[in-house]
């Protein structure tokens, strides 16, 4: 029964100790992984055919669904977070999936929940300014400026409850399963975790991630408003 | 009191189990939120993309509750902070 | 000392906790994210999506294309329409033309053709009337002649030759004077 973040090493940074946790190692070889496999399908794309089939098919309908995503979302003029939400949401993806191979899932750490959607907080605040500037900011005063407090925590609610809900469902997973893996009897464990797998890391996993995209996304979107003016 | 130990592991379980009720509270928004997503979608099936859209996104921002009380039962069962403050204190 | 050694233990693990490691995790993972960002986005969103707006563009330009096309066609097709209908309309003004020329010269042929005949039917009966003029004359001369052999033959023996032509003269005249009588 071990769902704890490891420690694997402590680097002295300037006399601050570092962990170096099994989430951080975990989250090297995914992105490793994702990174060699751009980098590949990036060579292997390099005379894209107009009829497309293969991998290229099969990449072209990724992007296509991800922005078709993003379009119900946010308004068209602020496509370009989608470079952003793109490598969120496979690095999401692959962290949830990574739990059927018997990894700790990464997102199963509140350290990455939480970057990511600090991450998110940084990009509506960044957004927010660049397309309504003052107006953007006049929205923290409103209806009075005796409610600026209030709108402030509202705004950093934000990353705390989608980083909870991501990392809550995660890390529920991940418990079930370990408690399965160490507490049922040896026969249970043979056919029985496939199910809990498909359910908790494959099922839950695309979902949570579906949805930490697509509310952190309609967050921007509100943010942003309508720019649609200066579309590309 | 023989054993505050016990006693605060006992509390414990008993504060995660009542964390875990509001499951049942939360249960019952999903279930309203989802019968209005599939009436609406059934009133206007053209519409039914972004209804699932909209039926999602709402099904996570409920969700939320449920599973702050489902981080509160684990922190209470998992990594107690109370059983570390009276082990410090004995 | 160095900046970065390794430490000898290492603390004890951990499900979730609130302290300082947490919150260096969270910038590294940070970190770790925007690196992750810039690679896919680079290697793997941009080109692909480039790929997709290129196509997208390629269809755009041809559909324009089209419809272009489209709308030379339709103004060349009401251009060849407008010309029909003309063509129409001139075929109708050139036949009333020609049946109306030929209305008209049927009537100058048939007023033509009426003066000639009323021409050739005044001369002929002016040629009618000449030639029974002298057939009239022809024919008194001819009963003259019979008559003054006749009369010669019959007073041959009693009046001379002076008398003769006296009286033929006289018979001349007197015939002339007559009119003729059918």
């Amino acid at each position: 029964m071990d769902f704890n973040i490891d420690n694997l090493w402590v680097l002295q940074v300037g006399g601050q100790e570092v962990w170096i946790t099994r989430t951080i190692l975990n989250t090297w070889i995914i992105m490793a992984f994702l990174i060699v496999a751009a980098i590949v399908i990036n060579v292997l794309l390099r005379n894209p055919s107009s009829t497309p089939k293969g991998l290229q098919n099969a990449m072209e309908m990724i992007v296509e669904v991800f922005d078709g995503m993003l379009k119900t979302a946010i308004d068209p003029g602020i496509m370009y977070v989608g470079n952003w939400y793109f490598s969120v949401f496979a690095f999401i993806l692959v962290s949830n999936f990574s739990g059927v191979l018997g990894f700790r899932p990464p997102t199963a750490d509140w350290a990455t929940t939480f970057a990511l959607a600090m991450a998110t907080l940084i990009l509506i605040q960044v957004v927010g300014i660049r397309h309504r500037k003052g107006e953007y900011i006049k929205e923290f005063f409103s209806p009075n400026f005796v409610f600026f407090p209030l709108n402030l925590i509202g705004e950093l609610a934000r990353p705390i409850s989608l980083s909870f809900r991501l990392f809550g469902n995660i890390l529920g997973g991940m418990i079930l399963m370990t408690l399965v893996y160490s507490l049922a009897p040896i026969f249970v464990r043979i056919f029985f975790p496939v199910f809990l797998h498909a359910i908790f890391d494959i099922f839950f996993g695309a979902l949570q991630t579906y949805i930490f995209c697509v509310i952190s996304l309609t967050f921007v979107g509100a943010a942003a408003g309508v720019v649609s003016g200066n579309a590309e | 009191m023989q054993d505050p130990l016990a006693f605060i592991i006992a509390v414990s379980h008993i504060a995660s189990a009542i964390a875990l009720l509001n499951g049942f509270l939360v249960a019952i928004g999903q279930a309203r939120i989802a019968s209005a997503a599939i009436e609406s979608m059934a009133r206007q099936p053209e519409a039914s993309d972004s209804i699932r859209g909209a039926m999602f996104i709402s099904l996570g921002m409920a969700e939320t509750g449920g599973i702050y009380g489902l981080l509160i039962s684990f922190v209470m069962l998992f990594a107690n902070p109370l059983v570390q403050i009276y082990l410090q204190n004995r | 000392m160095s900046i970065l050694t390794l430490a000898a233990a290492l603390p004890e693990g951990r499900a979730f906790a609130l302290d300082l490691q947490m919150f260096i995790s969270v910038g590294i993972q940070l970190i770790n994210a925007c690196i992750l960002a810039g690679a896919l986005s680079f290697f793997l969103y941009k080109p692909v999506r480039n790929i997709l707006q290129a196509r997208s563009e390629k269809i755009e330009s041809q559909l324009s294309k089209a419809e272009t096309d489209m709308l030379e066609a339709d103004r060349l097709k009401a251009m060849y329409s407008e010309k029909l209908e003309d063509i129409e309309k001139e075929r109708l003004a050139i036949l009333d033309e020609a049946r109306a020329e030929a209305a008209q010269n049927i009537r100058q042929m048939l007023d033509d053709c009426r003066r000639d005949v009323t021409g050739i039917k005044e001369r002929a009966f002016a040629d009618v009337q000449k030639e029974r003029e002298q057939l009239h004359l022809e024919m008194a001369k001819y009963i003259l002649d019979v008559s003054m052999t006749m009369a010669g033959k019959f007073i041959s023996h009693a009046i001379d030759q002076e008398t003769q032509d006296r009286i033929f003269q006289e018979a001349i005249s007197e015939l002339e004077t007559v009119p003729w009588q059918h």
